[in-house]
């Protein structure tokens, strides 16, 4: 039989969906950087959370990523994307690019993403819970509402997060992401 | 000497049962709508035989016709045909066979002869004008055929007979006729099952007068003209005999080579025609009367010998990678002195080589190597060893211990020798034709490969040559003459001998359903009605063929035969010739579904009503 | 709920099913500790554009996909397992993908026994002991699939070959695998799987477990048939049935055959049709007739998933069987113009069945009743179910 009827098929790689979800991921980290000064709720989750607390979220098997944990001072801070160097105490792995895809394109929602196994979590499950609201928080603000109910599992109420705390905190995070 | 003026119409109805005959005489319609041949012995069967027998039970018949022209000295004309249920397939099965016992039956008085029932102990019977005498064969009964033709000899007369395989219900059993065959589909087992050891008809009590002499003379010098002057029949069949065949179809890449896993040979050329007439100093052996002269003999190996025609050279030669022809002669005298179909035993032995390559059998046969292959044609004609698996054909061999889809067959026939992937319309041919893969069926091979008119590779026209040459096939099966005389009689009249090639490629490409309307094909009606005295136009002529193949079919249908069974073997629809580097798939089912089409056939492939009321083929008698 | 006094269940299969389920692949893999998977295909799934799709859900996985495999043709041979143990050692891989019908995964299978075990013989494995070593197997099922892929045996050559073990890994149900077929051939399929799961939980030593799996098939092919065949753009029911096939493979890997299997495969030897066309017509009047003439009937529960809650509740338990019997043939007569139902309209002739009754009497006659073989293919090809076949 001949064998090189049947070649190898090395695999190609998705550079545009990977840039999309790298921009998406430093977008995220950056913002809950900021919600952490900002919004109080994020506060009180962080506050919560251990001291030694980092989180690396990235796309298996060797895409994207963001770090995010607490300084040796105690302050929340986006730590880049590469984990060398770092302690993670809880690790959030997408299983492929196209799970990272329907998750920042909001077709699927963290917790839809979750129930249907696209996401592996190595940690704590108090800590994963925790880290889930804060992102449901930052989205809430990064978002019109339009995309965020697509992207959490229940926008919050009037009475949870009122339009003004919403509307200031969105605009200084905004600037806070994109500046300093 | 008594005269027949036309044909006596004359059945002999034989009851081996009951030791009894009577005479069965054959209406006018019945001649008219099937001319006789192989149309009139199938109609005899769908009076009498229901659907569901036992083929190698007491209600399976057999029934043969010599058709009008046997005794006339019409060109070609000393074939008969027999008709019967195949115990290889299960359905209908119709063979044409040359030799001298049909001259024997048809001047002995008879047209037909119809065998029914089972004898209690080994018979053969003896026919004369008047009538058919039962006479022990207790001391035949084990003889090869040679020998038992030898012992009846004795009897003024000509015999058909069976040998060893026939005795022993091989599947694939033939009977022989002189040094020819009723081949294919077993009709030798038939005849051992109902303990009938061999037929001999007395003739010459009866001289055959064309009702219409002077067309009748007129019309034969023109069909020996024809035959004299076209190359295959005057050139390529006469000198070097079917096997000029041989480097036609190595040169066209469908030979059939280890099992149909090749089309082409760098050895082929030691078992071509050419090479073989020189080598054994061939001259011909042929039925009477013929003017083609296809037949030869030669010396081989020390002996005057038969040669081996081209299904044998192919199927137990190239296709078993053996290119010896001494060789092959030798398994051609096994199979001959047994009783044997070649074509189904070369097909079995390659699908038994393959199988034990892959060790789903055990066995000492291997490809490219004779060694064995003598021992185990013995077995199988004994019913021996693992030759009593092998005596019931390559589909019942594969379906017990795998390996169907290099099993090369359809329907349960195995395949002729010439590979479909390099004849796309012969694909077709052989998924529809109605005794399994038979090559006889339609030619299509000549015209796509051997003539270069019709492209080979093409789907399109394919199912309106294939009706049209299966109708003419059957057609000619009907007078009855040899089926060679499809290339003088049809490639020397004006019309396709001088109409520009391209003109003929074009229009036989695009518009072969128009094309074949225009082909001359008067010769046979005119032999027939000069004969006969009665009218016999073109349309009529191709119609009764039409009728006979639809007839085939409707009995088999009844059977159980459907689109399901008009395949092809899983190699030649999935693998490709080593020689393909295009490695082109046959497009069958597209090729199907228009042939059932213009076929008149629903998209099951079964007579639609309309079909059969058009042909006036009726409602089954039983 | 019957709980059998002994009863053995065996499943060792995960199935992933939904979107973008293919691009989990090269994670399951890893976690397998594989990273070269051969992919054994046919030309069909090839024309389909399909492999395309799964070559393209292992873009950025960083791994190697050891060769792409479509010798496989209708009929699962030897010397195509072997020759695709040449390819698979040739390239080292360490898993297999099987992306087909049935003759696929019986390829893949026999590839698995030939790699795992190191050798090109494949007449050795003749009975197979249940704890065996294989390499990972995937399967992606795809619109040729019947069932057979997921299930613990194969058939290669016309040898059985059957253990716990060969049931693959994973089940990858991805809706991108699944392309539009002819309406008959996804009708045969589906009406095929579920008789086997009908038989499966109708035998008497049917067991709880195997019943879930069952009933779950049952309800997910009789609900999505419908709609999949009327609506060539309904891949949500295309992948419901998806479901319902594979999960019918584990069905019957965990119950004996049951008659109407036995007979589908002894009429279908004897006509030359398909197994799965026969099983599918010889099913209702198997359970007609169990319904008209065994003390036992026919199983009330498979009312639930046949006809649906409102029916089940609404229909006194003593009539259940009945009702079930008839919610089949309601399902039945809506599949009429894409199927025949009867072996007369595919012009089977009737000596033909009879052949096939001498087969398998005896074995029907201790478990069914005297005469019950020849009075179900009477009925079946007729195509005459209100009856059960005549009374002789």
């Amino acid at each position: 039989m001949n064998i090189n009827k049947y070649p190898e098929i090395k695999s190609g790689g998705k550079l545009v969906k990977k840039i999309y979800v790298a921009i998406m991921l430093w977008i995220v980290g950056r913002a809950i950087q900021a919600a952490s000064k900002v919004d109080r709720e994020v506060k009180e989750e962080f506050a919560a959370l251990p001291d030694d607390f980092i989180m690396h979220l990235h796309v298996l098997p060797s895409g994207p990523g963001m770090i995010v944990g607490k300084d040796k001072n105690g302050k929340v801070k986006y730590m880049g994307w590469n984990p060398k160097g770092k302690k993670i105490t809880l690790e959030m792995k997408v299983k492929n690019i196209e799970g990272a895809i329907l998750m920042f394109t909001f077709q699927e929602s963290t917790c839809i993403a979750s129930a249907r196994s696209r996401l592996a979590v190595s940690g704590n499950v108090p800590d994963t819970m925790a880290f889930i609201r804060i992102l449901n928080i930052v989205e809430t603000y990064l978002l019109p509402k339009i995309i965020t109910g697509l992207a959490v599992k229940r926008y919050p109420k009037w009475s949870q997060m009122n339009p003004f705390r919403k509307y200031i905190g969105r605009v200084i995070i905004y600037v806070r992401t994109f500046t300093f | 000497m008594q005269e027949i003026t036309g044909t006596s119409n004359r059945i002999l109805d034989v009851d081996l049962t009951a030791k009894s005959f009577s005479v069965y005489e054959v209406s006018g319609e019945d001649l008219r709508l099937y001319l006789g041949g192989k149309g009139l012995a199938l109609k005899l069967l769908y009076d009498r035989m229901k659907p569901g027998v036992d083929p190698l039970g007491e209600d399976n018949m057999v029934a043969f016709h010599t058709g009008v022209l046997m005794g006339t000295g019409a060109p070609c004309s000393g074939r008969f045909a027999a008709v019967t249920k195949s115990p290889l397939t299960g359905i209908m099965t119709s063979c044409s066979c040359g030799g001298p016992f049909g001259m024997s039956l048809k001047t002995s008085g008879w047209d037909g002869l119809l065998i029914r029932g089972t004898a209690k102990s080994p018979v053969y019977l003896y026919i004369d004008s008047k009538g058919v005498e039962f006479r022990d064969a207790k001391k035949l009964w084990g003889m090869d055929t040679r020998k038992v033709q030898q012992a009846l000899a004795k009897d003024p007369g000509e015999a058909i007979v069976i040998g060893p395989a026939g005795e022993n219900l091989v599947r694939y059993a033939n009977v022989a006729s002189g040094h020819r065959f009723l081949g294919r589909g077993g009709m030798g087992a038939v005849f051992g099952s109902k303990k009938l050891k061999g037929i001999v008809a007395k003739g010459k009590e009866f001289k055959i007068v064309p009702v219409k002499k002077n067309k009748f003379d007129r019309t034969k010098k023109k069909a020996t003209d024809y035959i004299n002057r076209n190359d295959v029949s005057a050139n390529g069949y006469r000198n070097f005999g079917t096997n000029a065949n041989v480097n036609l179809n190595n040169a066209g890449g469908i030979l059939p080579v280890r099992n149909f896993t090749g089309g082409t040979h760098g050895e082929a050329h030691k078992i071509s025609g050419e090479e073989m007439a020189e080598k054994f100093k061939t001259t011909y052996s042929t039925c009477k009367p013929c003017t083609i002269l296809c037949g030869h003999k030669g010396n081989i190996g020390g002996e005057v010998r038969q040669i081996p025609e081209y299904e044998t050279i192919g199927l137990m030669g190239s296709n078993l990678e053996i290119f010896d022809p001494v060789k092959i002669s030798d398994f051609n005298e096994i199979c001959t002195l047994m009783g044997m179909d070649t074509i189904t035993a070369g097909g079995t032995i390659a699908w038994a080589m393959e199988a034990t390559e892959r060790g789903l059998i055990k066995s000492g046969l291997k490809f490219g190597s004779d060694k064995g292959v003598i021992e185990i044609l013995k077995e199988i004609a004994y019913m021996k060893g693992l030759g009593k698996d092998l005596a019931r054909g390559s589909r019942y061999c594969s379906k017990k211990y795998g390996g169907e889809d290099f099993a090369i067959q359809v329907k349960g026939l195995e395949m002729a020798a010439y590979d479909p992937r390099g004849s796309f319309g012969q694909g077709l041919s052989y998924a529809v034709a109605n005794r399994g893969a038979c090559h006889l069926a339609s030619t299509s091979f000549a015209l796509e490969v051997y003539q270069d008119l019709i492209e080979a590779y093409s789907y399109r026209s394919k199912a309106s040559l294939v009706k049209f040459q299966e109708d003419i096939m059957s057609a000619i099966n009907g007078l009855q003459t040899c089926v060679f005389t499809a290339f003088p009689y049809q490639l020397e009249t004006p019309l396709m001998k001088y109409s520009p090639r391209p003109v003929l490629k074009f229009m036989m490409n695009l518009m072969a359903g128009v094309a074949m309307r225009f082909v001359d094909i008067s010769i046979w009606p005119e032999l027939w009605s000069s004969v006969t005295g009665r009218r016999l136009g073109m349309t009529s002529f191709l119609r009764a063929g039409e009728r006979a193949q639809v007839l085939e079919r409707h009995m088999n249908c009844a059977e159980g035969i459907s689109r399901k069974d008009d395949t092809l073997p899983a190699r030649l629809l999935n693998e490709f010739r080593k020689c393909d580097s295009k490695q082109r798939p046959i497009p069958l089912e597209k090729m199907l579904n228009r042939y059932y089409l213009v076929r008149g056939f629903d998209k099951n492939g079964i007579p639609r009503e309309r079909t059969l009321r058009k042909l006036k083929i009726k409602k089954m008698a039983v | 709920m019957k709980v059998p006094d002994y009863f053995k269940f065996f499943n060792k299969t995960r199935i992933v099913s939904g979107s973008k389920a293919l691009e989990n692949i090269p994670y399951e893999l890893q976690s397998m500790d594989a990273v070269k998977p051969l992919v054994i295909t046919d030309r069909a799934t090839v024309n389909d554009g399909v492999i395309k799709t799964l070559i393209s859900a292992y873009g950025d996985s960083g791994c190697v996909i050891g060769g792409v495999f479509d010798g496989v043709t209708t009929y699962a041979s030897t010397k195509t397992a072997i020759d695709a143990a040449e390819l698979y050692r040739a390239r080292g891989c360490d898993s297999i993908i099987a992306a087909g019908g049935e003759a696929v995964a019986s390829v893949a299978r026999g590839l698995n026994l030939l790699v795992s075990y190191k050798t090109d013989d494949l007449l050795q494995f003749d009975t197979l002991p249940d704890t065996i070593n294989l390499r990972p197997f995937i399967v992606i099922p795809t619109s040729d699939s019947t069932g057979l892929e997921t299930s613990s045996m194969c058939e290669i050559d016309g040898r059985k070959y059957k253990s716990g073990e060969l049931m693959p890994d994973i089940v990858i149900i991805d809706p991108r695998m699944l392309k539009k077929r002819e309406k008959s051939q996804t009708v045969i399929t589906a009406l095929s799987a579920m008789a086997r799961s009908i038989e499966a939980c109708s035998e008497s030593d049917a067991n709880p477990l195997n019943d879930s799996f069952a009933f779950a098939a049952i309800q997910l092919i009789s609900e999505n048939i419908s709609p999949a065949v009327k609506n060539i753009r309904s891949s949500k029911n295309r992948l419901a049935l998806a479901n319902g096939i594979a999960m019918s493979g584990i069905v019957f890997s965990n119950a004996p055959e049951g008659g109407c299997s036995e007979l589908a495969v002894e009429v279908a030897k004897a006509t030359g049709h398909s197994r799965l066309l026969c099983s599918t017509i010889l099913l209702p009047c198997m359970l007609d007739y169990k319904l008209n003439n065994m003390k036992e009937g026919v199983r009330g529960e498979l009312l639930l998933p046949l006809g649906g809650i409102d029916s089940y509740c609404a229909t006194p338990e003593s009539e259940r069987g009945e009702m079930a019997v008839q919610s089949l043939k309601k399902l039945y007569a809506g599949m009429r113009r894409y199927i025949p139902l009867d072996f007369k309209s595919l012009n089977i002739p009737e000596y033909i069945l009879d052949n096939a009754v001498s087969a398998v009497e005896a074995g029907f006659a201790k478990r069914y009743g005297k005469d019950a073989c020849g009075r179900i293919l009477e009925s079946a090809y007729a195509g005459d179910l209100s009856t059960g076949g005549s009374e002789k």
